[in-house]
């Protein structure tokens, strides 16, 4: 079979529960005796400081019904001797970067997708590495020798189709999904499979009586346009296996917003305290924002109370910014309007809306002494990225109480998940 | 073999491509005295990359209590701490 039939082949590689199998694979290399990958198993966050949901789980622990997000004691309940460890960030960074190591030796256009997943350019490589299949298998091979853990690596013509294939059966597998596989491999698939197609989604087209990816692909395109407008189109689209995204190599995403949130390890009831996590968050939130050269025009805070309901609040800014006390400012007058007096478990804050931080037109309205903000906000953040967070913070984290900046887990240079292909 | 992953204390010669060679090196004993182990060869060297963390793993012989033993130790590049891994 001569792959130049198809326009672009892409590969997509996919850690196998990736954070468990390299924490398994750390703690081999350490010494450990047990394979966290052949009990139940899972990565947790810490239950006393209430972020104890399950992050990633073994296959043993899958058999048992342990799903990714729940929380801990209810997968306890499930699968008693569960086995819980904690995340660590910095070595699946590790893991990651090696991983890009081995794989770039195949192929000049990359793409990082997320921290475990990354999609591969292969067109005309065949003359150096063998077909598409071949390599995958080779890859799949060297990462397992090589790095310990194992990948799923799904080949199709473009990243939707590769994408999809990298999630059939797992683990340690080569999968293709070529267009003329579509009808046969993809579409015989419950909806929800398909990329972008969540809960909600999947509701509204149960409710059109569509349950497979085959029907959504068959069905009427201005029905369904209608039905959920544009996004409609598009999942049509990744039903009959259509996406023209190119592999964009080296890691870039334009970003749409900034935010951090932290769920609180006990309820907060008073202003005071929730303004100083507010602080804390918009202190690494606008850090970020001067980070990517950018200004927000709109501020938002999101509230989660005790019943784990969320609600939040945003407001469009008069002239962008990037200063911090200038975010702050919003961010209180936006919590102080919208809090109800409840019970919060979780605060978050995000700023939406950017632009670039090269030209700003300013107003008469503006906070007095801008530039000398920047300058302060410059300054802070350059002795921040010479000598770490903590070497500059406000007086109001002197009491050790909240970290002077929260939010963010190590791995924010690549994002956990996304939804952009 | 045995496995013991024990943290030693090591003197090594380091080239001038920045390559590690073990010399000698302690180690707590049973009796929770300090043995001094001293290298008398490196038969083989290898990087071990499981999960992105670089170890180099050296096997190593050495004559103890008058016999040719051989034994493992290992080199974490990101901690600069040294294992005896099996003996």
């Amino acid at each position: 079979m001569s792959s130049s039939k198809y326009p672009r082949i892409i590969m997509h590689i996919d850690v196998n529960s990736a954070f468990l199998s390299w924490q398994a694979v750390y703690n081999l290399q350490k010494g450990d005796t047990l394979d966290l990958r052949d009990i139940p198993s899972v990565v947790g966050g810490s239950q006393a400081d209430r972020r104890g949901i399950v992050l990633a789980k073994s296959t043993p622990a899958k058999a048992y019904g342990v799903q990714t997000g729940e929380v801990l004691w209810q997968a306890r309940q499930k699968c008693p001797g569960l086995v819980c460890v904690p995340p660590n960030y910095q070595l699946y960074m590790k893991s990651s970067n090696a991983l890009y190591e081995l794989v770039k030796e195949y192929s000049p256009k990359i793409q990082r997708f997320s921290v475990d997943e990354m999609f591969i350019d292969y067109t005309g490589m065949e003359p150096h590495f063998g077909e598409a299949e071949e390599a995958a298998h080779m890859i799949k091979d060297r990462v397992k020798a090589e790095l310990g853990f194992t990948v799923n690596i799904g080949i199709g013509c473009n990243k939707l189709t590769a994408k999809v294939a990298g999630d059939f059966k797992k683990p340690d597998m080569v999968h293709t999904l070529w267009p003329e596989e579509i009808p046969t491999k993809m579409w015989p698939l419950p909806v929800e499979d398909l990329f972008m197609v969540g809960r909600q989604t999947k509701k509204k087209l149960n409710q059109l009586n569509v349950h497979t990816i085959g029907q959504l692909a068959n069905m009427d395109r201005k029905l369904l346009r209608d039905k959920l407008k544009s996004f409609g189109t598009m999942i049509w689209c990744y039903a009959n296996g259509i996406d023209d995204s190119p592999v964009q190599s080296g890691y870039y995403l334009k970003m749409k917003g900034i935010g951090n949130s932290t769920t609180i390890r006990f309820d907060v009831t008073d202003t005071h305290t929730a303004h100083k996590v507010l602080l804390s968050l918009t202190e690494s939130v606008a850090l970020r924002l001067r980070a990517a050269h950018s200004c927000c025009r709109v501020v938002s805070v999101e509230i989660r109370n005790s019943n784990l309901e969320s609600y939040s609040h945003q407001r469009k800014l008069f002239s962008p910014t990037s200063i911090t006390n200038e975010i702050y400012r919003n961010v209180t007058e936006l919590f102080d309007e919208c809090w109800k007096g409840e019970k919060i478990r979780h605060l978050g804050v995000r700023v939406t809306d950017l632009c670039s931080d090269e030209f700003i037109q300013p107003s008469f309205f503006d906070e007095k002494d801008r530039d000398k903000k920047n300058a302060l906000d410059s300054a802070i953040d350059n002795i921040r990225y010479k000598y770490g967070n903590a070497a500059v913070m406000r007086g109001v984290f002197l009491d050790g109480e909240f970290s002077p900046m929260t939010g963010g887990s190590g791995a924010e240079d690549y994002p956990v998940m996304s939804s952009i292909l | 073999m045995k496995y013991v992953r024990k943290p030693i204390e090591v003197i090594a010669w380091f080239d001038m491509q920045g390559n590690p060679a073990p010399i000698k090196f302690r180690v707590l004993d049973e009796q929770q005295e300090m043995a001094v182990i001293k290298v008398d060869k490196i038969v083989n060297k290898d990087l071990d990359r499981f999960a992105g963390n670089r170890m180099i793993k050296y096997t190593c012989e050495s004559l103890m209590e008058g016999q040719l033993k051989p034994f493992e130790i290992r080199y974490e590049v990101d901690t600069c701490k040294w294992y005896l891994y099996k003996i």
